[in-house]
């Protein structure tokens, strides 16, 4: 629990945060109440103002091979009822999408990132999502083949399952899309 | 002949580390009408204003120009010296080379030259000065106290001891605040109201002070010394000098559990006629003509008439207005709690049990709801946990205020510790952000509600209250052990921000005072005229400035106080002579300049022949009013305006210097 | 006015049933929507979980083809979509580099003039209340139900600029508009855990259970919601949770569509209702008892 601040590092680890997310990491005063409204905290192994005080203190490695980020469901009660106004959700984008482009795969939370990195494919090769495609994929990726499966007749039953998915007309947007911001 | 002397001052190194302070005064020296020009370490030590002193009496200067700090800092010391050897103070001008100059700027070739400019510009400036005589204002040795809380009344009673007569106007029906609304006070626990009724029974019986109670200022005019003022009286229903405070009346009265107590912050029930609380000063009820029945149901009730013994209920009653003349004003509104329902996280207002700070004063108080038994607002129960939540409003830019309400962490750890005593067994939590507990014996204060009474302090936020099974849980965090919390609580206490007074802002306008962007009056410098506004002969006091303590609420009363003392120990106010001036020949009477005026400060006035025949109407200045601003200067069509001391030919000399 | 409409991949898929109750209660209203041609998925929370960029440029292609075809308002039913549309908007409308970036990938301009609704926004401002109510032939008085809010629709405030974020009310006074009893309960807006229901279905049920447990403790006969992903959570994960606390709940999940549908007399089979996984038999029956009453 020692961490040996490199000024340089720091520097440039927080900036780089907080160019991408427009906000400033010293508005952060630390008050907690974005740990305390958060659903999946008690999953977490950084709680949400740990990991602004960690990136402000430029800790990148922690913070990117963090539970916590990929824990994170957006669903936006921390920014909403922070005082200071802080974009806390943001931050977890932003650190998500540091580690995804430094390719740091989360050592335990792996199962989202991975769904996160099939669903937008599913999108790039058909413009919409094929959920049963996008389920197959995502479970042959994650070796969890057989979880949840125990819905899947009932599901088809219902007609909720459709068997064929469909490709839009402007493919080629959507690829050119990908390609400009990929 | 002009015969000017100029006086460059190093300031030690503040000055002549980047300004070349030999070669200012060697340029002066050039300049034609200059007959003496020196250079010194510094111009406002001792020696600095004796050397000055001996040049104007042996080269009998007819002006003198300093090249030194702003004038904000020195001119008077200056003025006065020249004063001394009989020298117009108006004959000082001072161009300033430290916060203009040598603060700003770094390079010193460069600082230099700006710096004999400035000098040059006042050397010119100063040729053309007129003698100008101070204006003084005789006094009304009257004061006004608008709001009688604790910084009221101690401003009221320390004015009246020294002599001078005080009208204490209070909105509510008694006098006592918010302080006499609190139980026991942080960090001695003496009981508030203990210590509070023998001063509003004392500002009651004074003689030299007049109480209104359920009025308020309507209207304020004039000026420092000569504030003409309006108070409306509003109509109370009974007749004061003959109530005797019985009790039969409001007892009497049908509409009991109808309306909400004010003074008991909603925990409670009044009657229509009513006191607010049984230590009431005056004594004397008021008749609430917005819920009586009389005035409801067309005058069929009168049920308190019939009990009053001394017959002093007075349905017919007007509201009155007072006119008034006074010197001075001491504004002291207090403050109100903000509005927390806007925090739906936290159910204020949802939940019977979520209460404010105040609120828990009053369950505390043996005058309260409750006698001082705590007890829940939705079943009466004792609560065994208790969940105190610090910084409800305050330090929350987004949905309250970003300052920090400066009493919370103290009261709470009082509630916590007060709690402890009354409920044995039972448990307080306190989620709190930072403790502020600075002044004397505070510390030691909180940390005996932790130590000896057991409270347990988490620190975070609380993100989101509600009730399940009779139970107010709170989700919190601490942040200390990095865990998200949850904790079961039988009732939840909000340390609920302060923001100024409803209205203050209002009242600010109409006295003409600044406020800040949340209605706090602003003091007309932070530290040091802490209690003066930033009109003349307006002085402030407690938490209408901004959050404070008790004490610090009594010290700034007594500071406001001794300031009026000291007012008022003169027969005049003197006022800078450096106000507007008008040519009445040359005066259109348009009045553009009447229009600008933003003190008010000008009149009409008629110019008449010896056989009273109008000859002319022309704009007149108040110099009690007037601040020299020069607003109407430039308003002024006919030219007719001028700010004396800055005289248009002076204007233009200074520009000319400056091209030279 | 002329109303785009914008599905999304859940109501073609797994969330038939919103679509199918929206298309047949608007068919009763006598209002027409068009989808949007050739729409693209909006990217859901994987976009902006891993790619700004793309968060903000798959939604404004589809803003941007309702634009070019001369509609000022979208109806996105979905609450995941809509959030997403609208925060797309709001990103364009507040970062001209970032909206310089995006059209000139899209080659499409976009204004950022379009009115973006969520399903209760459409029945509330645009269709009205008044409208609703007068088409209300089944008033289902007696029938106690849960509004089921969720993140999306409320947060962040600040974009989705729609009721209160701690206390919403508009799909309560919708609930009361149909004559059932609305039932205030303590998570309207606490999160279900949507996105991670594939990928962490622990945390997941963890997080659904608590808010179905409330709801069932606080009396209601049955929910509704405007979020596939909160139904799918609520509704398919439902009878998993049941085993995974060993109590029972038998909530049937029903869209806020399919609610108003019942109450205009529509058949429950063509509201699609027989499409959920929780039953929603019991509640119907009782509807059918009640309404015969009456």
């Amino acid at each position: 629990m020692k961490t040996v601040i490199n000024e340089q590092n720091r520097r440039n680890f927080a900036a780089q945060v907080e160019s991408m997310l427009h906000d400033k990491l010293a508005k952060c005063y630390q008050c907690g109440k974005c740990s305390a409204g958060c659903p999946v905290n008690f999953e977490m192994d950084y709680t949400p103002n740990q990991i602004i005080k960690m990136t402000e203190l430029g800790m990148e490695d922690k913070v990117l091979s963090s539970k916590t980020i990929w824990l994170c469901v957006s669903c936006n009660t921390c920014s909403t009822r922070c005082p200071k106004g802080f974009e806390v959700t943001g931050i977890m984008d932003v650190l998500r999408e540091i580690a995804e482009k430094k390719g740091i795969v989360s050592k335990v939370e792996k199962e989202v990132q991975m769904f996160h990195e099939v669903f937008l494919d599913n999108v790039k090769s058909n413009g919409r999502i094929f959920e049963l495609e996008l389920v197959g994929k995502y479970k042959l990726k994650t070796r969890h083949l057989f979880r949840d499966m125990f819905l899947a007749p009932k599901m088809l039953e219902k007609g909720k399952l459709k068997m064929h998915g469909e490709k839009i007309a402007g493919l080629n947007q959507i690829a050119k899309i990908f390609k400009d911001f990929e | 002949m002009a015969r000017i002397g100029v006086f460059v001052c190093w300031c030690g190194s503040n000055i002549a580390g980047t300004v070349d302070v030999e070669k200012v005064r060697e340029e002066a020296a050039k300049i034609p009408g200059v007959v003496s020009a020196l250079d010194y370490k510094y111009m406002c030590s001792d020696p600095g204003q004796n050397s000055l002193r001996n040049i104007i009496k042996e080269k009998n200067l007819t002006g003198i120009v300093l090249a030194a700090c702003s004038p904000h800092m020195h001119e008077n010391t200056f003025r006065k010296a020249a004063a001394k050897e009989g020298l117009n103070p108006y004959f000082v001008e001072i161009a300033n080379i430290r916060e203009q100059v040598s603060w700003v700027h770094e390079d010193k070739e460069r600082a230099t030259a700006k710096a004999v400019d400035l000098m040059k510009m006042m050397v010119e400036k100063v040729k053309r000065d007129r003698p100008i005589e101070d204006v003084r204002v005789p006094l009304n040795k009257k004061a006004l106290v608008i709001g009688g809380g604790i910084s009221g009344i101690q401003a009221a009673l320390d004015i009246a001891n020294g002599g001078v007569e005080v009208l204490l106007v209070e909105k509510e029906p008694s006098i006592g605040g918010r302080m006499i609304q609190l139980d026991e006070t942080f960090p001695t626990l003496d009981c508030s109201s203990c210590i509070m009724t023998p001063k509003m029974v004392e500002a009651n019986q004074h003689p030299n002070i007049k109480l209104y109670t359920y009025s308020e200022v309507e209207d304020i005019s004039g000026y420092i010394g000569n504030f003409k003022i309006k108070i409306k009286k509003k109509a109370r229903s009974v007749v004061e000098k003959d109530c005797t405070g019985c009790g039969e009346c409001w007892n009497a009265c049908p509409m009991h559990k109808n309306v909400k107590s004010e003074f008991n912050v909603n925990l409670s029930e009044r009657t229509a006629i009513y006191v607010p609380f049984p230590q009431a000063v005056p004594l004397v009820p008021v008749l609430d003509r917005s819920v009586c029945l009389h005035y409801k149901k067309g005058g069929k009730c009168q049920k308190c008439f019939d009990a009053c013994g001394p017959k002093c209920i007075d349905f017919s009653l007007q509201d009155e207005i007072i006119e008034e003349t006074v010197g001075a004003i001491v504004a002291s509104t207090g403050y109100d709690l903000m509005d927390t329902s806007m925090y739906g996280e936290y159910g204020y207002g949802k939940y019977k049990d979520v209460i404010s700070g105040l609120q828990f004063e009053r369950l505390l108080s043996a005058s309260g709801p409750t006698e001082g038994v705590i007890k829940r607002p939705s079943d009466g129960k004792t609560p065994q946990t208790i969940v105190f939540v610090q910084c409800v409003g305050s330090r929350d830019p987004e949905k309250g205020v970003p300052y920090c309400s400066k009493v919370c962490c103290m009261y709470t750890a009082k509630h916590a510790k007060l709690f402890a005593h009354k409920v044995h067994g039972s448990q307080s939590y306190v989620f709190y952000i930072d403790i502020r507990s600075t002044s004397k014996g505070y510390e030691e204060f909180v940390r005996g509600t932790m130590e000896q009474d057991g409270a347990i302090y988490l620190r975070g936020r609380v993100s989101k209250i509600y009730e399940d099974e009779g139970k107010l849980i709170v989700k919190g965090a601490d942040t200390l052990s990095g865990n998200q919390v949850e904790i079961a609580a039988d009732m939840v206490v909000l340390a609920t921000g302060v923001i100024p007074k409803k209205g203050s802002d209002k009242l600010a306008q109409m006295l003409g005072i600044s406020y800040d962007k949340y209605g706090f009056f602003t003091e007309s410098h932070p530290k040091l005229r802490p209690a003066e506004s930033s009109t003349a002969g307006i002085f402030l006091a407690g938490m209408a400035q901004g959050p404070r303590d008790i004490p610090e609420s009594v010290v700034s009363g007594s500071a406001a106080a001794s300031k009026i003392l000291g007012l008022f120990s003169k027969n005049e106010y003197e006022v800078e002579g450096t106000i507007a001036n008008v040519n009445e020949a040359t005066c259109v009477a348009c009045f553009y300049c009447q229009r600008v005026c933003a003190y008010n400060a000008i009149s009409k006035k008629e110019i008449k022949d010896r056989s009273g025949k109008l000859i002319k109407v022309v704009a007149n200045v108040n110099p009690g009013l007037c601040t020299g601003c020069g607003a109407c200067v430039n308003a002024c069509f006919s030219k007719s305006i001028d700010v004396k001391g800055f005289m248009d030919d002076q204007i233009y000399a200074e520009i000319k210097a400056l091209a030279v | 006015m002329k109303l785009a409409y914008y599905p999304g991949c859940s109501l073609k898929g797994t969330s038939f049933e919103y679509e199918v109750s929206l298309l047949k209660i608007l068919e009763v209203l006598n209002m027409e929507i068009k989808e949007i041609p050739d729409w693209n998925c909006c990217g859901a929370s994987a976009a902006h979980s891993i790619n700004h960029n793309l968060s903000v440029a798959l939604p404004a292609r589809n803003l941007a083809i309702a634009e070019k075809d001369g509609y000022e308002s979208v109806l996105a039913p979905c609450a995941a979509c809509s959030n997403r549309l609208k925060n797309a908007d709001y990103e364009l409308k507040n970062d001209d580099i970032l909206k310089k970036k995006i059209t000139d990938s899209l080659e499409m301009p976009y204004n950022a003039e379009m009115s973006i609704n969520n399903m209760l926004e459409f029945l509330i401002g645009v269709v009205g209340k008044d409208k609703i109510k007068s088409m209300v032939k089944k008033p289902l008085s007696g029938i106690k139900v849960a509004s089921y809010y969720g993140c999306l629709l409320v947060r962040p405030p600040k974009v989705m600029q729609f009721d209160d974020p701690e206390n919403p009310v508009t799909m309560d006074e919708l609930v009361a508009l149909t004559g059932a009893e609305p039932v205030d309960y303590s998570f309207k807006t606490e999160c279900c855990g949507a996105i991670n229901s594939l990928s962490k279905p622990d945390v997941v049920m963890a997080l659904t259970g608590n808010i179905l447990y409330d709801i069932k403790k606080n009396g209601a006969d049955l929910v509704v919601v405007a979020c596939p992903l909160c139904h799918s959570n609520l509704d398919v994960r439902q009878r998993e949770i049941e085993r995974k606390y060993d109590e029972k709940l038998g909530l049937p999940v029903l869209f806020i569509t399919e609610l108003l549908g019942l109450s205009f007399g529509i058949d429950p089979k063509d509201l699609a209702i027989d499409g959920h996984m929780v039953a929603a038999d019991r509640v119907l029956k009782k509807i059918k008892e009640l309404t015969n009453q009456q």
